[in-house]
């Protein structure tokens, strides 16, 4: 019976029930397209950099496509866990929803850890640092709080977990729970275009 | 007593007739989820692979590339952030005055910077 506590008590959407929750979601979807902003200010300084190398190394001969697949893959595989997630919290499973929640921060790391990898091998190996050249500076201010998001995500869910883990679902927490979901989302979208723009186009020329 | 147990009776029935609605809902929610996934796996795929190849010149990749990452953001938007749900009408108007915003700013950075 106790695997069976699915579907009950709960509305159908738990997030947008109570008026403190209809707020949060509102609100963070304008934050969100705030940071769309931030983040495009900060592409459109790179796309307007990419080629002043001051003489060092090009994107051309520094970006290695299987590293970037593979990070891409992990956060793409995260965005799928937090799905998993949101549909646990939908539908009352809270364990479950944790469960895949910890998945998603796991994952989360494992791409923060490529990130960490692939910074000091640039800055150690080829000497391409913040203060290279103009195109560092934008390579590592865009890429750079991308990854700080993703750290951001990483500590907010641990804490959340930590937090109301024995608080169990309800209308109080369902909101908090759903909104990371979407914030991690947006962090998937922003990497979409950082793969996109940064390392494929720069592989291009 | 008995008039309270008959209409905790009836409230369950409505409660598990709703609950099957929204099971079935799920069902197919969660098999649209998966597809939404697997697609967006293969437009990773193919833009690296578009990248990776010489085959295609070099100024059709980068549209060809970003057409896929603009593909990919409606799945994600639409799909895994659920904005095609209802009640979403005020974060569509946030986030896409968002991105109409972005894409003024990137186009005039690209476009000043010299």
């Amino acid at each position: 019976m106790k695997s069976n506590e699915a579907m009950t008590k709960l509305p159908a959407n738990p997030e947008r029930a109570t008026l403190d929750g209809k707020n949060k979601f509102l609100g963070f979807w304008f934050f969100l397209g705030g940071e769309t902003v931030l983040f495009a200010s900060l592409f459109g300084v790179y796309l307007g950099l990419r080629n002043a190398t001051n003489g060092g190394v090009t994107s051309n001969e520094l970006f290695e496509l299987p590293l970037v697949f593979i990070a891409t893959m992990l956060l793409l595989t995260s965005s799928l866990t937090s799905v998993f997630a949101t549909m646990a919290l939908k539908t009352n499973h809270f364990k479950r929803m944790i469960g895949w929640f910890v998945v998603t921060g796991l994952l989360g790391l494992g791409f923060l850890g490529l990130e960490i990898y692939e910074f000091n091998h640039y800055v150690h190996e080829y000497g391409h640092t913040i203060k290279s050249s103009a195109w560092g500076s934008a390579f590592y201010t865009l890429v750079g709080t991308h990854g700080a998001h993703v750290f951001m995500g990483i500590s907010w869910i641990t804490l959340l977990i930590i937090r109301n883990l024995r608080r169990g679902m309800d209308l109080y927490t369902a909101p908090k729970f759903y909104l990371f979901a979407l914030y991690w989302h947006f962090i998937d979208v922003v990497w979409i275009f950082i793969f996109t723009v940064v390392y494929l186009m720069g592989k291009v020329g | 007593m008995a008039h309270h147990e008959g209409h905790d009776t009836m409230s369950e029935h409505d409660q598990s007739h709703l609950d099957i609605h929204h099971k079935i809902a799920h069902e197919k929610e969660f098999k649209q989820q998966i597809v939404s996934f697997a697609m967006m796996i293969f437009l990773t795929m193919i833009a690296f692979v578009a990248v990776a190849s010489d085959a295609i010149s070099d100024a059709f990749t980068v549209i060809f590339i970003m057409i896929l990452a603009g593909i990919q953001l409606v799945f994600q938007l639409y799909m895994f952030m659920h904005l095609s749900h209802k009640g979403h009408q005020y974060p569509a108007w946030g986030i896409f005055f968002g991105v109409f915003v972005a894409g003024t700013c990137v186009v005039a950075l690209m476009g000043m910077i010299w």
